[in-house]
């Protein structure tokens, strides 16, 4: 049982996002927001902040848990699947052309219709930045068609030789045509749509013919080759040339059911990698997606994705006012804009903004699931916050726009800090590759200079801790990297340190006790 | 909700992966990503089992969730082929596992299909699984239905499935992208979690083929974390009832009491230098019997006095602070010969109590010249060698060149900028011709070897090369490289014996080792 952290008096009466959270940094409002809460509501949290010792700042009431996990819910399952196309901004950019994605969409629709129901054959390449929305279009339009299509995926990843990609493109037609269609029709046992599939491959000196008899099939065929670029580089191309020959030679009203390749790539150059034969027989057509193109079509889609309306019986008005008006608030705070401003002079990728977004969601679920548990176990009532916050995207953005290079980097025992000092050291002496010996000759140096000096502090010597030569070796340091020698004895291999010395200057200085610091200070 | 009260144990008993555990959780009870990538440098080990654990709580859950769980955990290093890597993620997700009975066959929903001929058998595999999981979870109700995939999700039963692998840096290359993009090869909901120590932009395989993941790094455990893995992971060893001696006259709460104070000293002692559990552990578990020895022989003398009294004794404070001020050297001890696994628990424990010095190299005359001149032949430049070595036969005693190794320890830039030379010493041994190392030998033996039947001055060198050129040393050098204290095969040599080692046969043989290594120490 669930402890209410309000009185009863309190429960009945409307919240707005001011009194349960309120960002850190000072809200400038540009314009009066249309989602503001009318005046009777703002009376209402006036006479709340009246007695605000009653009702914990910040803290969520217990009727809203079942609303706000609902809203994580629709949120984070929007940010798996994002929108392809983003709620319309104000259209300052009228002359502009339409998105480049909008055009891909609809000429990769018209194309596949064209197959799908006049049995055409076609070829094309769909080209764009990584996660820029390709394979998203593609399903898309896919799903969007009248008639249900044969739909055949490859990827050059998985289907790294032509025969694997011929027993798998049997295989799927088997799986989805409920027969193993080259099999010769005298076999007379009618395979029933509802028992299992017969899975048996054709024989593998039959696969070469299975791609012309590809458009015979019952349905339209759409084969979609993941990662093109890697097909291209498979011997002759043999099969890219035999799709593309199919395509090319499939002629409306032969009795031919259409066959459609996709071509999916990264690879801007795709097409200069197609032998002469093998580009003769493409068709051409070559639709590009893009990443949006300014920050406010970003944020836009931050927006979208954070406001998705909750799809189950969950709604509750005064709640998605609720949210809704913290959004509004958080994306219009100046350094939320900032923050993702940086990020998308780095880089355009949706996925990115996805992640960051997830990443504070889930930093924010992490929180509130806290509060979960201090609410079950009647600990106390923290104040926790229910809404996205900067701190949270700022903290999103640093560990999922550029996670550090060298985690180990972090905290450090201390054999492993005087390796690397000693690392710093022989680069300093112009070694960029150093043996592990040379190392522990100078951390043996040193002890052994700091234990001729003793400082005194405090009734104690502060010398060197001495550390045996085996701990030295037995220590996994991450961050040498190792240039394998055959018949070399270990501490005799070549390393070099991937760190450089600022890296190194600031772990010693957040963790290295005096003598290290020392002793790092004399490597100038 | 339900999983709260657990989930909270869980974090209890990994302090320092709160953060983890506590997103993961979230993310697994509504849509994880399809891709997550956990770096974790310190505690890789603990990070896995505690995921594991985290699943099996989601996968025992009661089935009136909404959610039906499976998930597969598979060390890299242990699936080291591609076959062995299929089989065990899918007999795993489908929760069978191999019997003696069925023949030891892995998981098929058909019979006589292979799932783990190739990368498509596998994914052909991860979709056949699925629908297992799905008609499982239904009752056989659901429809087998290829086409419509995520789109049948919404209505009833979801199917969640988690591949874990860890030590992920050693998965077959192969193997990566088609990993990555595991949910959308298959398209069905499965979630792919690889944990390794090293970044991703490390692991992350060429021409940006794999997605980037979600990206969840965990720190190093703080002392309180590290502490609370130790007292967890740690059995606790009472003294064995049938002991008479004092300690069976100490209640088991109070030698119970001393497990917090010796653990946080072990860790103030050893943390330092280790900062991994597992090794601190070890450390702990294997001294934790020598302690209370320890303990026993402190109380005796403390209470020789009342020898004759019955009943139970206390452990002051007093006695308990000199017990923990006594025995921190042998920590010290402990982490030296442990850590690097230079012995065993056992036999640490025994040499402990014994005291036996290691003994060094039993060598014959003969087999020590020769490691003593190969070494210098593997460590001195070659044109040294008339400097270092030669001393003529007219007994002219040149004054040989000694330099002094300033080298390392004044990081000052050689000549003309270049780099400071470093002693060849610290590069590592090179490898030498075999008649180089003889005339070494030679020169050797002329001048320290007294017993050799030299006859005169003049006929010294002659009867020296004669020495040299004997079967017997041949046969040395021969049982030396098949001790590993060379290397190499006729006619060159590396010599694999350390400064240290060599220093002390020297000192053996009257050699001054200094005086003829072109780099001493």
């Amino acid at each position: 049982m669930l402890p209410t952290p309000v009185t009863p008096a309190q429960k009945n009466k409307t919240r707005t996002v001011e009194d349960i959270a309120l960002p850190t940094t000072p809200v400038k409002r540009h314009s009066p927001s249309p989602a503001r809460p009318p005046l009777a509501k703002r009376a209402k949290l006036s006479h709340l902040n009246v007695s605000p010792s009653k009702s914990p700042r910040g803290v969520l009431p217990v009727e809203f848990h079942a609303c706000l996990n609902a809203q994580k819910r629709a949120v984070l399952a929007m940010l798996q699947r994002p929108p392809l196309q983003f709620s319309q901004i104000e259209e300052e950019h009228d002359d502009e052309e339409p998105m480049a994605n909008e055009v891909a969409l609809q000429q990769l629709d018209d194309l596949l219709r064209g197959t799908v129901e006049r049995g055409e054959g076609n070829s094309c390449l769909l080209i764009g930045p990584r996660s820029s929305g390709k394979t998203r279009i593609v399903e898309t339009v896919l799903e969007s068609q009248s008639q249900q299509p044969i739909v055949i995926r490859l990827s050059g990843n998985v289907q790294t030789t032509d025969r694997l990609a011929m027993r798998e493109i049997a295989r799927q037609a088997a799986v989805q045509t409920g027969s193993s269609f080259l099999a010769d029709s005298d076999v007379s046992d009618p395979t029933d749509e509802d028992t299992e599939v017969n899975l048996s491959l054709p024989p593998s000196s039959h696969l070469p013919a299975l791609i012309s008899v590809l458009p015979t099939l019952k349905r339209p065929t759409i084969i979609i080759l993941d990662a093109f670029d890697l097909f291209a580089l498979h011997p002759r191309q043999a099969l890219l040339y035999c799709l593309l020959d199919t395509a090319q030679s499939c002629r409306v009203g032969d009795g031919m059911n259409g066959i459609a390749v996709i071509g999916v790539t990264t690879r801007v150059d795709t097409i200069n990698l197609l032998e002469k034969r093998v580009k003769s027989r493409f068709s051409g057509r070559i639709l590009r997606t893009a990443s949006p193109r300014r920050l406010s079509e970003w944020i836009a889609m931050a927006r979208t994705i954070l406001t998705m309306p909750v799809s189950d019986g969950d709604t509750n008005v005064e709640w998605s006012e609720m949210w809704s008006d913290a959004v509004e608030q958080f994306l219009a705070e100046r350094a939320t804009e900032n923050l993702l401003n940086d990020t998308f002079a780095l880089t355009r990728d949706v996925a990115m903004l996805n992640r960051i977004m997830v990443g504070s969601c889930a930093l924010h679920r992490r929180e509130s699931t806290d509060w979960l548990i201090q609410m079950s176990t009647i600990l106390s009532l923290t104040p926790s916050k229910p809404f996205p916050t900067l701190a949270q995207l700022k903290s999103a953005t640093l560990e999922q726009r550029c996670p550090p290079r060298l985690p180990f980097l972090q905290s450090l025992s201390y054999p492993c800090m005087c390796l690397l000092i000693a690392a710093v050291h022989t680069r300093t002496s112009g070694h960029d590759v150093f043996t592990f010996e040379m190392l522990h000759e100078m951390f043996r140096e040193q002890v052994r200079t700091s234990s001729a000096a003793p400082v005194q502090m405090q009734g104690g010597s502060v010398g060197m801790m001495k550390c045996s030569r085996e701990i030295l070796m037995a220590v996994r340091l991450y961050i040498f990297t190792f240039v394998p020698l055959p018949n070399i004895a270990k501490e005799f291999g070549k390393y070099r340190c991937m760190a450089d010395r600022d890296d190194v200057k600031k772990v010693i200085e957040k963790q290295g006790g005096t003598n290290l610091k020392k002793w790092f200070s004399k490597a100038k | 909700m339900s999983h709260s009260p657990t989930l909270e144990t869980l974090c209890a008993s990994y302090p320092s992966h709160h953060t983890l555990l506590t997103t993961l959780h979230t993310f697994l009870a509504i849509t994880p990503p399809t891709f997550i990538y956990i770096t974790d440098p310190y505690t890789p080990r603990i990070t896995t089992l505690a995921i594991k654990q985290l699943l099996d709580l989601f996968s025992e859950s009661e089935p009136d969730e909404k959610a039906v769980y499976a998930y597969a955990s598979i060390n890299a290093v242990a699936a080291f082929s591609p076959r062995l890597f299929f089989d065990t993620a899918l007999n795993a997700l489908a929760g069978h596992s191999p019997t003696w009975d069925n023949a030891c066959a892995n998981w098929s929903r058909d019979d006589g299909i292979k799932y783990n001929e190739s990368l498509d058998g596998f994914l052909w595999g991860i979709k056949e699984v699925h629908e297992h999981l799905r008609w499982n979870s239904t009752g056989g109700t659901a429809k087998r239905d290829w086409r419509k995939g995520r789109a049948r999700e919404e209505d009833g039963m979801q199917v969640k499935m988690i591949l874990v692998v860890e030590r992920s840096e050693r998965l077959l290359p192969d193997l990566v992208v088609p990993l990555t993009k595991l949910a959308e090869l298959t398209q069905t909901p499965v979630t792919t979690i690889l944990i390794s120590s090293l970044p991703w932009c490390d692991t992350k395989p060429l021409l940006g083929a794999a997605p980037d993941p979600f990206y969840i790094s965990v720190g190093s455990p703080s002392k309180e974390a590290t502490l609370q893995i130790l007292s967890t992971s740690l059995p606790f060893v009472s003294p064995s009832s049938s002991d008479t001696g004092i300690l069976s006259r100490i209640s088991t709460e109070s030698i119970q009491s001393l497990r917090v104070p010796y653990l946080s000293t072990l860790h103030s002692v050893c943390g330092p230098f280790v900062s991994d559990p597992d090794e601190l552990s070890y450390i702990g578990a294997v001294l934790w019997l020598t302690f209370l020895d320890e303990l026993a022989r402190l109380s005796t003398e403390d209470n020789t006095v009342y020898e004759e009294e019955e009943g139970e004794l206390d452990i002051t404070e007093e006695l308990k602070m000199r017990l923990l001020r006594a025995f921190t050297p042998k920590f010290h001890e402990a982490l030296d010969v442990l850590y690097p696994r230079l012995g065993s628990a056992v036999d640490f424990l025994v040499s402990a109590s014994s005291s036996q010095t290691v003994s060094t190299l039993d060598l014959t005359r003969t087999e020590k010249y020769v490691v003593i001149a190969s070494y210098l032949a593997s460590t001195n430049p070659v044109k040294s060698d008339m400097r270092m070595v030669y001393r003529g036969s007219e007994g002219e005693r040149k004054k040989r060149r000694r330099r002094k190794s300033s080298i390392l320890t004044s990081p000052r830039k050689g000549k003309d900028g270049a780099a400071v030379k470093i002693p060849q010493r610290l590069l590592g041994p090179t490898t030498f011709p075999l008649d180089r190392m003889l005339a070494i030998l030679g020169n050797l033996m002329v001048e320290h070897e007294e017993e050799l039947d030299f006859r005169d001055e003049e006929t010294r060198e002659r009867a020296a090369e004669v020495e040299v050129g004997r079967v017997g040393l041949l046969c040395a050098i021969t049982s030396l490289t098949q001790a590993h204290l060379l290397t190499g095969v006729w006619p060159t040599y590396k010599c694999a014996v350390g400064y240290d080692v060599v220093l002390g046969l020297a000192h053996d043989m009257g050699v001054s080792l200094g005086e003829r290594v072109w780099d001493a120490a």
